[in-house]
């Protein structure tokens, strides 16, 4: 009988305790979110102040000296890519003249220098002449087409031709 | 006793209920806003020190005074085509070639650039050959960057003269 009893005392502890324990477990859960919510809101309080520090202008100095160095820095990188793509006119006229064939009488030349592309009209005495000329102009460095693109016999029976050149991109 | 155990089981389920459906969401706002307090408070940090960074660079800025200057003449801050033009004359004169025509002359931005504008205009200069050569060459040393999209040379009707054609760009901001 007393051991009946005793057992019977050990299970309602067991439970009495289980019961404690589940109370402080939904207390504990709660404190934690509380503590959650309340850590969370400070963060963004901070968040707030941070985000109106950020939006605050810079003082007038500031600006000015932000606003010459960005011009600066634009007109340096302007010049720098104008600059990359400067071409040295002489070394065409160089190039002009040493691809002319000395019996070939230049009458006229455009270099355009945006589409890369070149019109030469010459003058040679024969067909042989003319030839060696297109063979001279073969040799120009960058070249990326040479069409005849016309030839007709003058009046003082010499052979009047019209080469359109082609170049790629570095014609210097 | 039976009620001891029900509300174990109350409590038990209010708090894993409470767990997952409260507790791990304002967790994870929590870690979003930690997040986003660090990248404000990094962007604070690059603003205290951005005044400072922009005074160095305008110190080591001054120490190219020469470079600046050459880029200031190649680029200036007005179009200024009366400029070229004077510059372009003086040069001509200088080397025995005669200015025949200046013509369609127009200010235009640059469509790669934000505020550098170019100045277009055709000059048309009579002479000899050296003559352009050594024109030329004054041109290339100027320090306005001038650049020609066309040169085109034609004979005219005097022996040794010739025809220059040139489409000039120059630029400003």
């Amino acid at each position: 009988m007393v051991k009946g009893e005793e057992i019977l005392k050990t299970k309602a502890e067991k439970k009495s305790f289980i019961f404690y324990l589940s109370f402080i477990f939904l207390l504990l859960v709660l404190i934690f979110y509380f503590i959650l919510a309340a850590f969370n809101q400070s963060i963004i309080k901070k968040i707030n102040s941070a985000q109106k520090q950020l939006q605050k202008d810079f003082s007038p100095e500031i600006k000015e000296l932000e606003k010459n160095i960005k011009e600066k820095e634009e007109k340096i990188k302007d010049f720098a890519f104008l600059l990359e793509k400067h071409i040295f006119y002489t070394k065409i006229l160089e190039l002009i003249k040493k691809y002319t064939h000395p019996k070939v009488l230049l009458k006229k030349l455009i270099w355009n220098f945006e589409e890369k592309n070149v019109e030469f009209l010459g003058e040679s005495d024969n067909f042989s002449v003319l030839a060696q000329q297109i063979l001279l102009l073969e040799q120009l460095p960058n070249l990326k087409e040479l069409a005849l693109d016309k030839v007709q016999i003058t009046k003082e029976q010499k052979v009047e031709f019209l080469v359109k050149l082609s170049f790629f991109s570095k014609e210097k | 006793m039976k009620t001891e155990r029900f509300y174990t089981l109350i409590f038990l389920g209010a708090g894993i209920l409470i767990l997952f459906f409260l507790n791990f969401p304002k967790y994870q706002q929590l870690k979003h806003n930690l997040q986003l307090l660090q990248d404000f408070q990094t962007s604070l940090q690059q603003r205290e020190v951005y005044p400072q960074q922009l005074r160095e660079i305008e110190e080591k800025l001054k120490e190219f005074p020469e470079e600046l200057s050459k880029i200031e003449s190649a680029l200036p801050s007005k179009p200024d085509p009366h400029h070229v033009l004077n510059y372009l004359q003086e040069k001509a004169s200088q080397n025995q070639l005669i200015i025949e025509k200046v013509e369609n002359l127009s200010v235009s931005s640059v469509p790669d650039s934000q505020k550098m504008k170019q100045i277009k205009f055709n000059l048309i200069l009579l002479g000899e050959l050296p003559s352009f050569e050594n024109f030329l060459k004054e041109v290339e040393k100027s320090s306005r960057l001038i650049e020609f999209e066309e040169i085109s040379i034609s004979k005219t009707q005097t022996e040794k003269e010739l025809k220059f054609e040139l489409k000039v760009k120059v630029y400003s901001y």
